[in-house]
């Protein structure tokens, strides 16, 4: 009582806690963030794989779909650093051209998740009553049926394809981010600071933009980053069963449940796609992990 | 206690007919008429309409619904397989129980090595084993299960032949499925069983257990793992139901003949009721599951096992020591049920001035 | 503070934490004595390292990111830091135990607090499984809680109640030794009288010698017989009640009482000490009160400041006290 009023400081946060309180909240992460090396290897891992697939038509030794019909089904030679597939293509083009197809429906069906987990979430949170029951039940149910089993059914029903896939991933991967954003908006919803923003006339979509989204914001991104290996993973899960994205499309999960056919024949088939899918799983994973405790330091310690 | 074990098999009724709701609604809505598919290339219009009454795809959507509901939930009738005009039911019955085995050890694995190993690492933090077993936990958690099996498959069942790729006709079958299904579940089982102790580490009764000159492994014992089982506890739940749906892709690539393998059979076939039977079953099997998770965080959590203490004790020795006094301080009111925000409670007046006036008198006669 | 024959004798004491390749200077070369059956009272800001005082006493730093890096604590002449761990375990909870300052965590959350008391009882006698229920019930009589809440759990009760129990658990074996951090730091201003009021009532009922960690001034000049005030891990003026309330000699205690509404008697408004704790990374030279001392002279950053006697009992860590 004497002197906390003062310096209510702990030990060891004593100096660093003043200096936080200046600088942005994000840059404060940032700061955490480039401090993990776990987390820097993962980013680095993500650039690089981000970066072939932008580029991928013009590093790519053949085309992707140019069929080598002297060397059909062969393993890995210096001709062909992964081998070739069933029809005689490089494999080594094929994923790495596929990997623009992995990566943009892992980010998008992601995204897409998140998004609607928001908006889902939002409308249940702020409206409450009989809608916010309607979705939350719907959530009870949703979450209780294994991820895959609800995109099987959602792809049984939008079919196959690729965009049909993101989106079944997406609707099957959004009941999270519903319960995330509802509480968000619930534990905003009472605050005295809405009524505030009421009372100068501020709209309900005002509010929700202005004072729920930004708390809602590193929950959510970190959400967003650690799905998209999940999402990827999803689809190629389809992929084996018989749904999801189907060759001849050059993406991973796609060509691994293709090379199952011939995996006594030509492991590599297999070997490689999971090898790109589990790359880029780990990297995100890693980044995900360093991210977590970068924007929550009270976790780490 | 028994209240709370009631509402959550009630909880997971609901689930289970909400489920099966939700998969007849979405199946309702699938595009394509499955009466065009089963029917034969040359079929007239009028062969595929009989073929529409026959299977009641010519009924209004509430017709259908309610009956698929009744036949389900009151007759335990899941229909006839259209692909194969079998009991949707008894093929489902049938497989059950070994898609049952297959999930029951993949969880009891997951469990048995995860829970342990994450313990080990926090207790050894910092050191060489724990930093390179959170590096390990991190590969194999991005690990994707299908690829795992198809690596297992051609490194143990084609190279070196020891273990069967496919089947159940023996106990080894099932190393290679339990084991893809596993390794994830361990992994991310592990690093939460480890984030959680080093929570618990940390807290002030910790240092309160040590004061009381306690040994460092009863401190462990006693004091932590019990409570770093609870946040333990609540994650399981989420790797229970990916182990059940990883049954399903697992299944298809070990051939494993299970309820998985048969919802992924009748995909191809636009089976409708026997995905529709498939799902609801594995939905319910998840349903079972959370129903034990949440049963065992009702016996961790003293907030729950206070609630059941109380019940046994009014009703087993109605009369018991001091009850009385405690109600008349409106006491069993206080312990709303399943209230978790008032962990750390607000001071409720009565009992403070309760316990006030009787320290007087105690302190007085000592 | 010379001899080492007093019940409790503190030489030296050093203590670290090390956190993320930062050292940390908790406790820097601390010494203080306390007779038996006495009351001393640790004065000081969050920070000053009172806590950690008390808890390298019973030995239960947590090990790593704390170290105990040198001194001696010598219980009753016998040097407790050279004892081997089964050992302090006789000790800990029986000849020397401790009040925690938030009573909202310090007991554990899935434990019976019935059975918390109880587990002391066992872990230091030999007790039938009745007597030891039966003692723990009494104890819980005594602070003034109903037996019959033996098996509730630590969510059901108030701070306040808490608070109890824990003192009940500090007192069960009639300890020669109680360490109270703060024992009312938590508990509303009501409830924090009654709790005084019964870790009193025990001391004197079992001659027990108390440290008694607070930053509450008023809190000491009730319950203590000498005081040691603390900043930045060392104890920069000590004597007895008296010496230190009626002739504050270190310009930190000064400041201490300036900052104070009722002991600055006669003054129009209050003066705070400016600045806060110096980082405690860094092992200054000279005085750690330097950057903020309003006594500061050219001598204080220099060098070690020694540690002089002003009166008989009352010393003094400054190069030009206030007298």
């Amino acid at each position: 009582m004497v002197t906390d009023r003062k310096a209510g400081f702990p030990v060891a946060a004593a100096v660093p806690a003043m200096r936080q309180k200046k600088e942005g909240m994000w840059k404060q992460t940032l700061k955490r963030l480039s401090k993990d090396k776990m987390a820097m290897l993962g980013l680095v891992g993500i650039v690089v794989l981000v970066f072939v697939a932008i580029v991928a038509p013009y590093i790519t030794p053949y085309s992707y779909e140019t069929m080598d019909t002297l060397n059909m089904n062969v393993g890995p030679s210096w001709q062909h650093l992964l081998g070739t597939d069933t029809l005689g293509r490089d494999y080594l083009s094929r994923l790495l051209y596929g990997s623009r197809y992995s990566l943009v429906l892992g980010i998008s069906s992601s995204f897409l998740a998140v998004f609607l987990g928001i908006v889902i979430g939002a409308i249940a949170g702020f409206f409450g009553r009989w809608a916010d029951n309607a979705i939350m039940r719907m959530c009870d149910i949703i979450q209780a049926i294994p991820g895959v089993m609800i995109a099987i059914v959602v792809s049984l029903m939008l079919g196959n394809g690729y965009w049909v896939t993101i989106w079944a991933l997406a609707i099957g991967g959004c009941s999270h981010g519903i319960r995330m954003t509802r509480a968000q908006v619930m534990s905003v919803r009472s605050s005295e600071y809405l009524d505030a923003a009421r009372t100068v006339n501020c709209s309900t979509f005002r509010i929700i933009v202005k004072h729920i989204l930004p708390n809602a914001m590193s929950p959510m991104l970190l959400d967003f980053t650690m799905r998209i290996a999940n999402m990827i993973q999803f689809s190629a899960g389809l992929s084996v069963i018989g749904l999801g994205v189907q060759p001849p499309t050059p993406e991973w999960g796609a060509m691994l449940s293709a090379g199952r056919d011939f995996i006594r024949s030509s492991p590599h088939l297999v070997i490689f796609p999971g090898l790109f899918i589990f790359a880029i799983s780990f990297f995100i994973n890693i980044f995900g992990d360093g991210l977590r405790d970068a924007l929550d330091p009270k976790l780490k310690k | 206690m028994l209240k709370y074990i009631l509402q959550r098999i009630l909880l997971m009724v609901f689930v289970i007919v909400g489920a099966a709701f939700l998969i007849f609604t979405v199946m309702y809505f699938v595009p394509g008429d499955p009466a065009q598919v089963m029917s034969s290339a040359d079929a007239t219009p009028a062969d595929i309409a009989a073929k529409r009454a026959e299977l009641g795809l010519d009924q209004p959507y509430l017709i259908q619904l309610g009956r698929f509901m009744y036949n389900a939930f009151v007759k335990f009738d899941l229909g006839n397989s259209w692909a194969r005009g079998t009991s949707v039911m008894s093929s489902l019955l049938e497989r059950l129980p070994r898609t049952f085995l297959l999930g029951f050890l993949m969880i009891v694995v997951t469990v048995v090595v995860g829970i342990p190993v994450g313990i080990g690492a926090a207790i050894h933090r910092g050191g060489w084993q724990d930093r390179s077993l959170m590096v390990m936990s991190m590969v194999f958690i991005s690990v994707p299960e299908f690829w795992l099996a198809l690596l297992l498959i051609i490194a143990f069942s084609l190279n070196l032949g020891w273990l069967p790729s496919f089947g159940i006709e023996s106990w080894q079958c099932y190393i290679l499925p339990v084991i893809s299904g596993a390794v994830a579940g361990i992994a991310n089982l592990a690093r939460q069983s480890r984030a959680s102790v080093l929570e618990v580490v940390r807290a002030d009764y910790i240092t309160t257990a040590r004061a009381k000159g306690m040994k460092e492994q009863l401190v462990i014992y006693k004091h932590m793992l019990p409570n770093a089982l609870i946040p333990i506890i609540t994650i399981s739940g989420s790797l229970f139901t990916r182990c059940v749906g990883g049954t399903v892709v697992l299944e298809k690539i070990f051939s494993f003949p299970g309820v998985g393998l048969y919802m992924t059979d009748s995909i191809g076939m636009r089976d409708y009721p026997a995905i529709r039977g498939s799902v609801v079953v594995l939905a319910a099997f998840t349903a079972l599951l959370m129903l034990i998770v949440d049963l065992a965080y009702g016996f961790a959590d003293p907030q729950i096992k206070a609630q059941y203490a109380d019940s046994t004790k009014r009703k087993g020795h109605g009369r018991g020591h001091g009850r009385g006094h405690g109600h008349g301080h409106g006491r069993g009111r206080r312990r709303s049920f399943g209230g978790k925000e008032q962990h750390h409670d607000a001071a409720p007046v009565p009992d403070e001035e309760r316990s006030r006036a009787n320290g007087g008198e105690e302190k007085d006669s000592w | 503070m010379g001899n080492t024959d007093k019940f409790l004798s503190i030489r030296n004491l050093n203590v670290e934490y090390t956190s993320g390749g930062d050292v940390i200077y908790a406790v820097n070369g601390l010494s203080l004595d306390l007779e038996r059956g006495k009351s001393l009272g640790l004065v000081g800001e969050t920070g000053a390292g009172k806590t950690t005082v008390a808890k390298a006493i019973l030995r239960v730093l947590p090990t790593p990111p704390a170290g105990i890096k040198g001194g001696e604590i010598f219980l009753d002449g016998e040097d407790i830091l050279k004892k081997p761990e089964d050992k302090m375990l006789d000790i800990r909870g029986r000849r020397i135990s401790m009040i925690f300052q938030d009573p909202m965590t310090a007991l554990n959350p899935t434990m019976k607090i019935g059975d918390q008391i109880a587990e002391i009882v066992r872990l230091h006698s030999d007790d039938s499984p009745h007597e030891v229920k039966h003692r723990a019930m009494d104890m819980l009589n005594r602070v003034g809680i109903m037996a019959d809440r033996f098996n509730d759990y630590p969510y059901q009760l108030s701070g306040g109640m808490k608070q109890r129990v824990i003192i009940a658990m500090a007192l069960v074996f009639r300890p020669e030794l109680l360490l109270a951090d703060e024992p009312t730091t938590a508990l509303d201003v009501t409830i924090q009288a009654q709790v005084l009021e019964i870790i009193r009532h025990f001391k004197q009922k079992f001659n027990s010698s108390m440290i008694l960690i607070t930053h509450d001034l008023g809190i000491v000049a009730e319950n203590c017989d000498t005081v040691a005030v603390i900043y930045a891990g060392q104890i920069v003026e000590y004597g007895s009640l008296e010496d230190v309330f009626d002739r504050p000699s270190h310009p930190y205690t000064v400041g201490l009482f300036h900052s104070l509404p009722g002991f600055a008697v006669g003054e129009a408004r209050l003066h705070p000490i400016g600045g806060s704790l110096p980082d405690p990374r860094v092992h200054a030279a000279g005085c750690s009160f330097y950057p903020r001392c309003p006594r500061a002279a050219d001598g204080c950053a220099a060098g070690e400041v020694p540690n002089r006697e002003l009166s008989p009992g009352h010393f003094c860590r400054c190069l030009c006290p206030e007298v």
